[in-house]
């Protein structure tokens, strides 16, 4: 018995060591937000040192001494705090920004189900966060605690605001092909929902250019078919332009819009000018570059592009840097499936 | 040795060639029995590992899935504890290439592709034969002479009575409140006989279990895992005239579960349910009728799965998908001997499938797979080769598509001396996608092709005693495995928006042995014992640039070993069990994010039979399952039970 023990104790090679250092403080870096892989409890949290491009990839269990949980969908900073949204474990995660300290894990829970959330934004002090579950939760920054809950449509997505409204994209992706097909509006000072936009079906991503005018994915399969920009008068809450692109993710970059667009079965990363609605730069970063391309996050400050590299989804992903005329920089390798980044100067 | 190779593109399969060391007894129609062997209960020959009741019974597993744990090659993922899905992979093929055979007929699920090995219960089953690429047996279904590999159960439905009334009354009483009651019987003699069992076994299964959240142990109790089945069936065995038998069997399945699915950080609140109904009518006719034997079967499977979850975020906020997956399989068998040395054996099969889903409301996916093969058995002397060509013929109804493809296989053994075999096959095999794969809402792929399998493999096996009072058998073997257009679910557009693609190849080297020992060493004292390793190297090779680039593959770990130990004074008995496993990765890239520890986990059993007279005995028997309370998982995030404990009583009527 002891011969077989011995027999599966024996290693041929010790695999990749992750132990890294712990991390001080927060400066000049990037933290960035892995959402790990269904059931797997590995979403985590890798800070970047831009100073000498080292990656601690065990920052949220160095610093709380337990893991992120399943699938950290969005985080954001606000104030002194960070609110990271971990869709399968429900909860949202509260830490300090300055620490990376926990300050509170919030229970995502009503009616013994949970709520899922996934997407966040800010406005008047307060946070709010779409769930799956057809609500925004109104989260009290002070106190930490959920204050109230919005009904708006089926399973939201994306949450933005544009410094007076803030909208929800209404997804209804769980009664497929029954998908749902508008947006929310809702009002965050009497944190109510004040009217819907019927943009498409299976609004998933919003984005608002310079001109307070939102732009909207929608598409009409669950797979990667059929998605389209829709360009949505907020004004007349009416749907002003449709573009034929399958776009597939959309990010700000200045006045332009970094869009990664199907065609046929490849993707390409264009640069998109939504005031005239073209195409400026139809090669703009070279997609080859990329096994998953997964988004990216603009650093206005220092006219950084950060696109993220989701590896098939089940290899340690990348983020890679690019400057605004989409040349490459470098890529950095952190967690499984990075999709969010919070920056320190 | 006059014959052609040309010619020998196929074979036979001797009936008295079925396993080289053991006593076989000759009956009408023998051709056709499966021998039963009166050594050791954990035994082996060439190519085949076989458990017998006895030693079912010693190990009192909660399923096949824990059985099959022990043989080597046999990489056993397991979700959970009594009730929990299990599958396997055989020498690093998935279960899909494996064929499941009960009583000579196939157990399948086309949805699926795969029985769960944790819903077949062992009580009923007297002998398990692992085939691991190698020949297969004679009359066996078509389907099982081209699948990469085959598990043959046969069960107490399968032999004559002993006495005219023959019955076993089985009570199990286990921790998470388990409670087993089982009846069996058989009546009649060896020309007509009947025979039906009824079990019913419940648990509510919330075992407590500690996982590691980074440094810290978290205890938690496992919810939602409560488990209800009723399990039944009948059959009759008529041999009208001398060399011509028909059989008739029936089963049903009828289950309700829990499905706790992983732990999750934070998070508790699994409340899906699953219930399962499986209806089985099968028949067969066998007859010999001058140098020729054959066998006729029909076997017809309902298979409804209802799939539960209240807490889905849809509209109606609750998924209700149902599953009925219907099937046909009907075929013929022949075999006939050709003068002494060669012996021919051919036959096919269709076999028909058809899903019906709420979950599918503009596609009935339906499928005709045909199986045809010509087989060739050459004996001389010291000397079987065999070559078989099959052909499978597949039409996706649903879709108009066809697939057509060859399959060859051959195999040499030499048998050096009495006491050692040398053997060597090639097989080739394929296995199609399942309905979920192809059809299942959004996520399946209809331009799916099947996956491929290449088998080499080399072995040895010795009976180096093989005597009253001891028996000591040895197997070792060696193999190399491909495997190409690998079906793998893999995200697509983000976490939760999956497809299904053909993108993996696997290429697999492997040894496994095998040493068993029987031995009476002294009056009234005997010691049983067996140990198995095998080691694997599972390697992803479907991308030189992917970063998992000859990586392990996800769950594939490269040694396991397990070793059993049985010490018997007359009926009375202790038993140790072991089993060890090195660690695995959970994804395709090993690095230490994705790695699951190894294991050993330790089972001890105490067991007595107690002869009442001499038709009536009663066995008790007391099981330790996980006696050092060791906390490990298969699965990420899937952690198995701790310490527990199983009661088993058993009064028998023979």
């Amino acid at each position: 018995m002891l011969l077989t023990v011995s027999f599966v104790s024996c290693k041929k090679k010790k695999p990749e060591d992750e132990n890294q250092p712990p991390v001080d403080q927060f400066k000049n870096g990037l933290l960035v937000i892995n959402e790990g892989l269904l059931q797997q409890n590995n979403a985590s949290l890798s800070w970047v040192d831009l100073s000498d491009l080292s990656v601690n990839n065990q920052l949220f269990e160095q610093k709380t001494n337990r893991q992120l949980g399943d699938v950290a969908n969005d985080a954001i900073r606000y104030g002194n705090k960070i609110y990271i949204l971990v869709s399968v474990s429900s909860t949202v995660e509260v830490l300090d920004a300055n620490s990376g300290k926990s300050l509170k894990q919030i229970s995502m829970v009503y009616n013994n189900t949970s709520k899922q959330p996934r997407y966040a934004t800010t406005s008047h002090g307060k946070v709010f966060i779409s769930c799956f579950d057809g609500y925004v939760d109104v989260l009290d920054t002070t106190t930490l605690s959920i204050i109230n809950r919005i009904p708006v449509g089926a399973n939201p997505e994306e949450i933005v605001h544009n410094n007076q409204y803030i909208y929800v994209a209404n997804s209804g992706g769980l009664s497929y092909p029954n998908v749902d097909s508008t947006v929310s509006i809702i009002d965050p000072i009497i944190e109510t929902e004040i009217g819907k936009i019927v943009v498409g079906k299976n609004p998933t991503r919003l984005l608002f250019d310079n001109n307070n005018n939102l732009f909207v994915i929608t598409q009409t399969g669950l797979n990667t078919i059929n998605s389209q920009l829709v360009k949505v008068d907020i004004q007349t809450q009416t749907v002003a332009t449709i573009y034929p692109q399958q776009v597939m993710q959309m990010t700000k970059m200045n006045n332009y819009f970094v869009l990664n667009i199907l065609q046929g079965n490849h993707s390409t990363i264009q640069l998109f000018d939504p005031q005239s609605g073209s195409i400026v730069n139809s090669n703009f970063i070279d997609a080859s570059l990329f096994s998953t391309y997964y988004g990216a996050q603009f650093d206005a400050s220092k006219n950084k592009l950060y696109c993220f590299d989701a590896m098939s989804y089940v290899y340690s992903g990348y983020v890679r840097e690019f400057d605004t005329n989409g040349n490459l920089i470098r890529n950095i390798k952190v967690g499984l499936n990075p999709s969010k980044l919070i920056i320190y100067e | 040795m006059k014959f052609s190779f040309v010619a020998v593109i196929a074979v036979l399969l001797l009936p008295q060639f079925l396993f080289a060391q053991e006593e076989k007894k000759v009956q009408e129609l023998e051709e056709l029995e499966v021998v039963v062997t009166k050594l050791n209960r954990y035994y082996v020959d060439s190519t085949n590992v076989y458990i017998s009741r006895e030693e079912i019974e010693a190990m009192q597993p909660d399923d096949l899935g824990e059985i099959l744990k022990k043989v080597p090659g046999v990489n056993v993922k397991s979700y959970g504890g009594l009730g929990g899905l299990k599958t396997i992979s055989v020498r690093g093929l998935g279960g899909q290439h494996t064929n499941l055979i009960v009583d000579g007929f196939l157990h399948h699920q086309t949805q699926t592709g795969q029985v769960n090995m944790g819903a077949i219960q062992m009580d009923v089953i007297e002998k398990v034969q692992v085939q691991r690429g190698g020949t297969s047996e004679l009359l066996v279904p078509p389907s099982a002479q081209l699948a990469g590999n085959v598990i043959a159960l046969e069960t107490f439905l399968n032999t004559s009575p002993k006495i005219p009334l023959q019955q076993k009354l089985i009570s199990k009483f286990g921790s998470f409140g388990q409670i087993d009651q089982h009846y069996l019987l058989k009546i009649g003699n060896s020309k007509v006989y009947g025979g039906g069992y009824l079990k019913y076994r419940t648990a509510h299964g919330a075992y407590p279990y500690s996982i590691m959240n980074y440094q810290t142990v978290e205890k938690g109790i496992r919810k939602n895992n409560d488990f209800t089945d009723l399990n039944g069936g009948f059959n009759m065995r008529v041999h009208p005239v001398k060399n011509h038998q028909f059989n008739f069997f029936t089963t049903y399945l009828s289950s309700y579960q829990g499905i706790p699915g992983s732990i999750v950080f934070y998070n508790d609140l699994a409340k899906q349910k699953l219930s399962n109904q499986n209806l089985q009518i099968k028949g067969d006719y066998q007859g010999k009728v001058s140098i020729f034997n054959y066998r006729l079967h029909y076997a017809y499977t309902a298979d409804s799965l209802f799939y539960y979850d209240p807490d889905y975020l849809n509209a109606a906020g609750e998924l209700k998908a149902i599953y009925l997956n219907k099937m046909h399989d009907i075929g013929l068998n022949i075999s006939f001997k050709a003068g002494k040395l060669v012996t021919f054996n051919a036959g096919t099969q269709g076999l028909f499938s058809r899903l019906n889903s709420n979950q599918l409301t503009e596609i009935v996916p339906q499928r005709q797979h045909f199986f045809s093969y010509f087989k060739t058995y050459f004996h001389y002397k010291k000397w079987e080769v065999v070559g078989q060509i099959g052909h499978q013929h597949v039409t996706e109804l649903t879709q108009s598509k066809t697939h057509s493809k060859l399959n060859p296989f051959v195999e040499a053994k030499w048998s050096i001396t009495k006491q050692i075999t040398l053997v060597t096959y090639y097989r080739n095999s394929f296995r199609m996608p399942n309905f979920n794969e192809l059809y299942y809402s959004s996520v399946g792929n209809l331009n799916l092709k099947p996956e491929e399998a290449n088998q080499v493999s080399f072995g040895l096996s010795t009976t180096l005693l093989d005597r009253n009072r001891i028996y000591l058998g040895f197997q070792a073997n060696g193999y190399f495995q491909r495997i190409d257009n690998m079906i793998l679910t893999i995200p697509t557009k983000n976490l939760f928006v999956w497809s299904i693609q053909n993108i993996g190849k696997n290429q697999v080297t492997g040894a496994d042995l095998i040493a068993s020992l029987s031995w009476n060493f002294a009056k009234r004292w005997s010691l049983q014992t067996t140990i198995n390793y095998t080691y694997q190297q599972s390697l992803d090779i479907s991308d030189k640039n992917s970063p998992s680039y000859r990586n392990l593959v996800a769950y594939s770990p490269e040694h396991i070993s397990n070793m059993d130990l049985s010490i018997q004074y007359h009926k009375f008995g202790i038993r140790v069990s072991s089993f060890h496993s090195s660690h695995r990765f959970a994804l395709n890239e090993n690095i230490a994010a994705n790695r699951i520890a190894g294991f050993s986990s330790y089972d001890l059993s105490v067991f007595n039979r107690f002869e009442i007279d001499k038709n009536n005995a009663i066995r008790l028997q007391l099981t330790v399952k996980n006696f050092t309370n060791a906390w490990y998982a298969y699965v990420k995030n899937f952690v198995m039970p701790g310490r527990h404990f199983l009661f088993t009583f058993v009064y028998e009527f023979i």
